[in-house]
């Protein structure tokens, strides 16, 4: 005999000891288990889809404001199902901006595509999640160095990241409907931050709190090797940058009516001189040059490099690590995207990667002086 | 695929047993022999098909040695050939690195071989080839038709972590295949065994791995109070790791109409190491009695011979679970103790079974120190911290490592309401998971409770909560310890 509401709230009645509607056989009990476990990973299903804390299938309620503070399991969700007409997209570095600087400055509605260490397949694939059902305006790309030699494929299942919310497959949402930390924590937290006013939209993913930036803190996370490797020759990652570029100039070609701005960050000396160290620096420098090159030849598309910025790059107290920097040099390179300085163009890109060597083959003698 | 997955629960197990009653509800017996065994063939499957070739070769590998000794009964070479076989695929897959790494040790070379990979539950299945070898060899079985031989040895609830069951006690039971028609009693024994088991995995043993990751982890930097609780920890951990897989194994099997031996014992009730041993992996140290300790005389030729072979077992047992000295030496003070074990008078009840109860809990929550070290280095360090008082507030720290959702709340309650008392709740928290691991071992064990043919309301809504709350826990959870064996 099937069950139905009246017999889950009989089972409720029974086990407060009423035990007068319904038989104790063996069989009632397995259908009893089955209905009440079936019931209860409904509700889980039901409190999770309404809260969607990672918003996988619908923006923040009315009455919540937003709570972005986890990138690997928000994104996704947030690009899909969040009013925007611009991207800021990214790794780590680029995860301290704040939105109202570009709303504010471009007129525009931003949203963050962060995905940890910015595999380039990784991130034109969040671009592809955008663009599924926004048009845009405005797309503000961060291109790290070592993300052009990688391999231009994707890492979402090597790194362990959630599959289960970028792709569209309903089937495996169960990892999701049906998780204890989503019910128990994750939710609880979003509820709280957002009542409590805790919750600020424009700092989504924002981790520059409670962070160190000074020269002690920056040098006691690189480890200088004590000697030169052996130099890699200049087109020594050259296959992997012409993928990679490729996979950006597809979607700037597919999308004339987006203007793409990329930029290159200023990471401080110390990161040069593990380039230089380690025999990378032509190779990178010369993935860098492609890559600029090709972006430069659509005319919705814009490149600005700050790495050979000297006065932020060798001032350690910007630095967190060898990359990381604060706030402020994130808003400084927002308003060179204002003002055009640090742009950059065919016709000086020859000059500018040979004033890049030089910054970085002087950053080794900097950072040399420092470790003495 | 793992039991405590959703694609077993809500796919694998529903299809199995699915067709597994359509085929015995019309009596196609050996149609459901070898849709059992095509399942255990996939479920394997699942940890890789290099895995599932080596499997199958060495499955096939002791079927022809069973019928070389059909045709040649009593056949001494033909024996020793098929446990040759078994113990060299074990030593191969399982042992050469061992092997290789003391080389470089002693002769001070620098030999190298490529990684060689575990396939999954080959402890279990190459003692169950040996014992099959072994039985054929003295007559204690005929040689089987294929399926009935195949689905011993692949049968998917017993291939991962055992019981290592013998020929004798499940080629009957898949030759004739009776009481496997679908049953409501024994079903719903099925369910509540695997429920619990379910349970007891993933809300105990997971919850106090984090205790066990960390502590161990931090070996060097523990204070002698966390060395206490990382042994207890650990010994609990394992407890219901093991615990866990044996009832939901056992639940399979009962849902099935397959009866699997009794694997696990409520151990920590034993009064003794001796007793605890009799009940910890019961078919393991049957399968070493059996094979191992009666061939090398037993009990029967003294006191300083029965010694030795104990030993012998516990230094074969330990090395059994694991390829390094510190699971050997984990087996040797396990069988110290069951040899003085031998000396001291039993006791049936009172303060000092009590009190005999809890030093064999410590004793091996002692000893699981080195079981769970990453190497000697880090067991011995544990080990001086607990002989050596130290106090540098590690305390905290680990109970801070205790991170689970169930506690949020209350924990982030307390940081807003009294933050002072933040880390003292953490520490509260931790005393109660072990009080409830405590409470679960001491109670009622999960075959006793599934047997009793209660079938109340009450227990099937805690049942359901259980198994509801089970489910919800699936994701993050963490691989078996029983795994790599």
């Amino acid at each position: 005999m099937p069950y139905g509401v009246n017999d889950f709230f009989g089972i409720l009645i029974l086990s407060r000891g009423n035990d007068y509607m319904m038989k104790n056989t063996s069989l009632d009990f397995i259908k009893r288990i089955l209905l009440i476990t079936a019931v209860l990973l409904a509700l889980s299903a039901l409190v999770t889809v309404i809260f969607d804390p990672f918003y996988h299938y619908h923006k923040n309620l009315s009455f919540l404001t937003p709570v972005l503070t986890e990138k690997e399991y928000q994104v996704p969700g947030t690009l899909r199902n969040f009013d925007y007409d611009a991207v800021i997209v990214g790794s780590s570095v680029a995860e301290n901006n704040h939105n109202d600087w570009f709303d504010e400055d471009f007129g525009v509605t931003s949203i963050k595509a962060i995905r940890s260490y910015g595999a380039t397949a990784d991130l034109v694939s969040l671009l592809d999640i955008a663009y599924e059902e926004h048009d845009l305006s405005y797309v503000f790309y961060n291109i790290d160095t070592t993300s052009l030699p990688a391999e231009p494929l994707p890492t979402f299942e090597t790194t362990g990241a959630p599959v289960y919310l970028y792709d569209r497959n309903p089937f495996n949402d169960y990892k999701y409907l049906f998780n204890k930390d989503v019910l128990l924590q994750r939710i609880p937290y979003m509820l709280v931050k957002s009542m409590t006013g805790d919750a600020d939209p424009d700092l989504s993913y924002n981790w520059e709190e409670s962070k160190v930036f000074a020269a002690d803190a920056a040098m006691s996370h690189y480890d200088r090797p004590s000697e030169v490797s052996e130099i890699k020759a200049a087109d020594h990652y050259l296959d992997n940058a012409r993928a990679n570029t490729a996979l950006i100039c597809e979607r700037v070609e597919a999308h004339p009516e987006t203007r793409f701005v990329f930029f290159f960050p200023v990471y401080s000396i110390l990161y040069w001189d593990s380039v230089v160290m380690n025999g990378d620096l032509d190779a990178y420098l010369s993935c860098e040059e492609l890559a600029m090159r090709e972006l430069l030849k659509y005319d919705n598309a814009e490149v600005y490099f700050f790495q050979n910025v000297e006065d932020i790059a060798a001032d350690l107290d910007n630095y967190m690590d060898t990359l990381h920097f604060t706030s402020d040099i994130n808003h400084y390179m927002e308003q060179c995207f204002l003002t055009g300085e640090h742009k950059v163009t065919e016709d000086g890109l020859e000059e500018l990667m040979t004033d890049m060597k030089d910054f970085a083959l002087r950053a080794c003698l900097l950072t040399s002086g420092l470790y003495q | 695929m793992i039991f405590n997955s959703f694609s077993f629960i809500f796919i694998f197990l529903p299809l199995l047993l699915i067709g597994w009653y359509y085929l015995q509800g019309r009596s196609l017996k050996r149609a459901a022999l070898l849709f059992l065994i095509a399942m255990s063939v996939i479920f394997y499957t699942g940890f890789g098909m290099t895995s599932m070739l080596i499997l199958i070769a060495a499955a096939l590998i002791t079927y022809l040695i069973s019928y070389l000794l059909a045709i040649s009964p009593g056949s001494r070479l033909y024996m020793i050939a098929g446990v040759l076989i078994d113990l060299a695929l074990l030593g191969y897959f399982k042992y050469s690195g061992f092997v290789l790494d003391n080389i470089n040790m002693v002769f001070r070379t620098d030999l190298l071989m490529e990684k060689v990979i575990l396939p999954v539950g080959i402890s279990f299945y190459t003692f169950s080839m040996i014992a099959y070898t072994v039985d054929r060899y003295r007559g204690d079985i005929e040689h089987k038709d294929i399926l009935t031989y195949l689905a011993y040895i692949l049968y998917f609830p017993k291939i991962l972590q055992g019981p290592i069951a013998l020929p004798t006690e499940m080629l009957p039971q898949f030759e004739r295949l009776d009481n496997c028609r679908w049953d409501r009693d024994r079903f719903a024994r099925g369910l509540t065994l695997f429920i619990i088991g379910l349970g007891k995995k993933v809300l105990l043993a997971d919850t106090m791995a984090l205790i066990v990751d960390y502590t161990f982890r931090e070996a060097y930097y523990l204070d002698t109070i966390c060395v206490i609780i990382a042994g207890v920890a650990c010994a609990f951990n394992i407890y219901f790791d093991f615990s866990g897989y044996c009832d939901m194994a056992e639940g399979i099997s009962v849902m099935l109409g397959i009866e699997l031996p009794v694997n696990f014992d409520s151990p920590f009730k034993a009064g003794s190491v001796r007793e605890l041993w009799q009940r910890w992996h019961v078919s393991l140290s049957r399968f070493l009695t059996r094979y191992v300790y009666i061939p090398l005389g037993g009990s029967r030729k003294g006191t300083v011979r029965t010694s030795i072979n104990i030993m012998i077992v516990f230094f074969l047992s330990g090395l059994w679970h694991g390829a390094g000295y510190t699971f050997i030496v984990w087996g040797l003070l396990n069988g110290l103790m069951v040899v003085v074990d031998r000396y001291l008078p039993r006791v049936s009840r009172g303060l000092v079974l009590s009190i005999r109860t809890l030093l064999t809990f410590l004793y091996f929550a002692f000893t699981v120190l080195f079981f769970r070290a990453e190497n000697m280095a880090y067991a011995l360090a544990m080990v001086r911290r607990l002989f050596f008082f130290t106090w540098p507030g590690f305390v905290f720290r680990t109970a801070e490592s205790l991170i689970i959702p169930e506690t949020y709340l209350i924990s982030e309650a307390v940081r807003f309401i009294a933050p002072s008392f933040e880390t003292a709740i953490k520490v509260i928290l931790m005393l109660l998971a072990f009080v409830i691991s405590a409470f679960v071992i001491r109670g009622r064990n999960a075959r006793e409770i599934a047997s009793d043919k209660v079938f109340t309301t009450q227990r099937a809504l805690a049942l359901s909560l259980l198994f509801a709350f089970s489910l919800l826990s699936l994701s993050g959870v963490q691989s078996y310890v029983y795994f790599n064996f």
